[in-house]
């Protein structure tokens, strides 16, 4: 799952894959804006076939968060 | 219906691109899809080497090749031309005043563009009286909007110093224009996400009629309840027929900018919603209304593809907030930023099927709305990358009106670069809103954002009467 999340998180990014970390934080580390983060939640939905919730999601601040939520959301 | 032009392969226009197509076409000034700015730096340049890297950055941009025709029923198709050798002309402004050389760009930026078969930008490289090297760029609003115009400018920059300097690396490939257009036409075409985004849009539309809320207080609405005799009246007309246009920039300095920014960073929410959450007060304290509406528009560049391919993308639709009095400015914020994030979620819905489906479902005559003005930020500069490889040296930006505008009060805040301050830029008609009326609403403006994130746990009512 999180190599996964790291090639979609280059799509949106100009930042190498090596320097995403799970405690890398979204905004201030690898300069998403919400915009970015929103979209990249609707195709996080697809690849993962999971339906995110936006005031869940507004909370998420690292990599490794993302990560869980998303490993949660598949088990449900 | 136009297949090619010129041997070369036509599309029809996106969404965004006939918003600006039709509002032009509505116009009496032409110039008022043109976008004008100059970056200048403080040191020399070698001439030469920057017309060299100018060229090298257009053919490498297809948006700035980019050319429209018409067919005999007059619908718009575009295409992208094969890069051609235009002269890039220098024009010294020395010996003359500031006021002066911005007057000529002002001039320049006055000039509308010719629509069929011709080139849609005009890049000049100038030097300012005060000392300052660049260049000028002007574009049309369907070939860029103002974050493909910095991205592109950017580009020019890293080329520049790709050049002149052994350490700089030459900047990657920007995206292909055509490549994002093919995408944005499928999803036009039809597709399940289109499906979603309409029945979002619809649903939000029809949960309730909007109100309109004047910059002064409720003296507009009520004078077209006279008009219309129709006390339940919501809608008013804005704007003028009127489109002559004015900019008035109010700076905001680098320290209180800080305080609104580290408020952000705590809070963990854009300055976007800060700023609404001031406009959206103001309008409250203003009209004793606790529902108001203002647009707001949406870059729509998430992905590498979006934000390097050039283009106009912008969609703005309305962005309504219904507070009572008793709700703390850091859960109005957080309303926001929640409401923000779903409306993202469905930006690529068409903005002007909005205005279509609310116009009809409420009735509304032409001219009348309940937004009394526009938001834009843009977080964009170009301090965050190629400027800092010249090291240290101090650079302006500046931005040009073009005289003309279809909106009543359209603001657009900026970072500024010399000193980390914001810019807030009214755009407004001069027959609709006056200096006087933005000086008082930015007083305000800036007095609420303050209070509030100063004491975010205060509630809106106590904010208005503490202000």
């Amino acid at each position: 799952m999180f190599e996964e999340l790291v090639g979609v998180i280059c799509n949106y990014v100009e930042v190498e894959p090596a320097a995403v970390k799970p405690e890398s934080r979204f905004m201030e580390d690898l300069g998403f804006t919400s915009f970015d983060f929103m979209s990249m939640l609707g195709e996080l939905e697809d690849r993962f076939d999971v339906e995110v919730d936006e005031q869940e999601a507004a909370q998420i601040r690292t990599v490794g968060e993302a990560v869980e939520y998303l490993e949660k959301l598949s088990a449900q | 219906m136009m297949k090619t032009r010129k041997g070369y392969q036509v599309y029809p226009l996106t969404v965004a691109q006939k918003f600006h197509f039709f509002y032009q076409k509505a116009c009496p000034k032409k110039q008022v899809v043109n976008v004008g700015t100059s970056l200048t730096i403080e040191a020399e340049l070698d001439w030469e080497v920057l017309k060299q890297c100018i060229y090298k950055a257009y053919e490498r941009c297809e948006s700035m090749q980019l050319r429209f025709a018409l067919d005999k029923d007059g619908e718009c198709y575009q295409y992208v031309a094969d890069k051609e050798d235009r002269d890039i002309e220098f024009v010294d402004f020395s010996g003359k005043t500031m006021e002066e050389a911005e007057q000529v760009m002002r001039g320049w930026t006055e000039v509308p563009f010719e629509l069929e078969d011709s080139p849609m930008n005009r890049i000049v490289m100038i030097r300012t009286p005060d000392g300052y090297n660049g260049i000028y760029l002007l574009v049309d609003h369907l070939t860029m909007d103002a974050q493909s115009l910095i991205c592109f400018m950017k580009d020019i920059i890293e080329l520049y110093c790709n050049t002149m300097f052994e350490d700089v690396p030459y900047p990657k490939d920007m995206a292909s224009y055509l490549e994002q257009l093919k995408k944005d036409l499928a999803y036009e075409a039809g597709c399940k996400a289109k499906d979603r985004d309409i029945e979002f849009f619809q649903k939000l539309i029809e949960s309730s009629e909007p109100i309109y809320n004047g910059i002064d207080g409720p003296e507009k609405l009520e004078e077209e309840k006279k008009k219309t005799g129709n006390p339940k009246q919501r809608a008013a007309v804005n704007a003028t027929d009127c489109v002559d246009s004015a900019l008035d920039i109010f700076h905001l300095e680098e320290e209180p900018t800080k305080r609104l920014m580290d408020f952000c960073e705590k809070y963990h929410v854009s300055l976007v919603c800060l700023l609404l959450m001031g406009l959206r007060t103001y309008f409250q304290k203003m009209n004793g209304n606790e529902d108001v509406s203002i647009n707001t528009a949406i870059a729509r560049r998430a992905t590498l593809m979006e934000k390097k391919s050039g283009g106009t993308r912008i969609h703005s639709f309305p962005f309504r907030t219904v507070m009572p009095e008793e709700k703390t400015f850091l859960e109005g914020v957080y309303e926001i930023r929640d409401k923000q994030n779903e409306m993202f979620r469905h930006a690529n819905y068409n903005p002007v099927s909005y205005f279509a489906y609310r116009g009809k479902l409420y009735k509304n005559q032409n001219g009348q709305t309940y937004e009394p003005m526009s938001l834009t930020y843009q977080p964009l500069t170009l301090q965050e990358k190629g400027l800092d490889k010249l090291g240290g040296i101090k650079y302006k930006t500046k931005w040009y009106p073009n005289g003309a505008t279809t909106q009543a009060m359209y603001l657009t805040v900026m970072h500024r670069p010399d000193d980390n301050g914001l810019d807030f830029n009214f755009e407004h008609q001069v027959k609709a809103v006056s200096k006087e009326q933005l000086e008082y609403m930015y007083y305000y403006l800036c007095k609420i954002m303050f209070k509030g994130t100063e004491n975010p746990d205060l509630s809106i009512g106590e904010i208005i009467k503490l202000i």
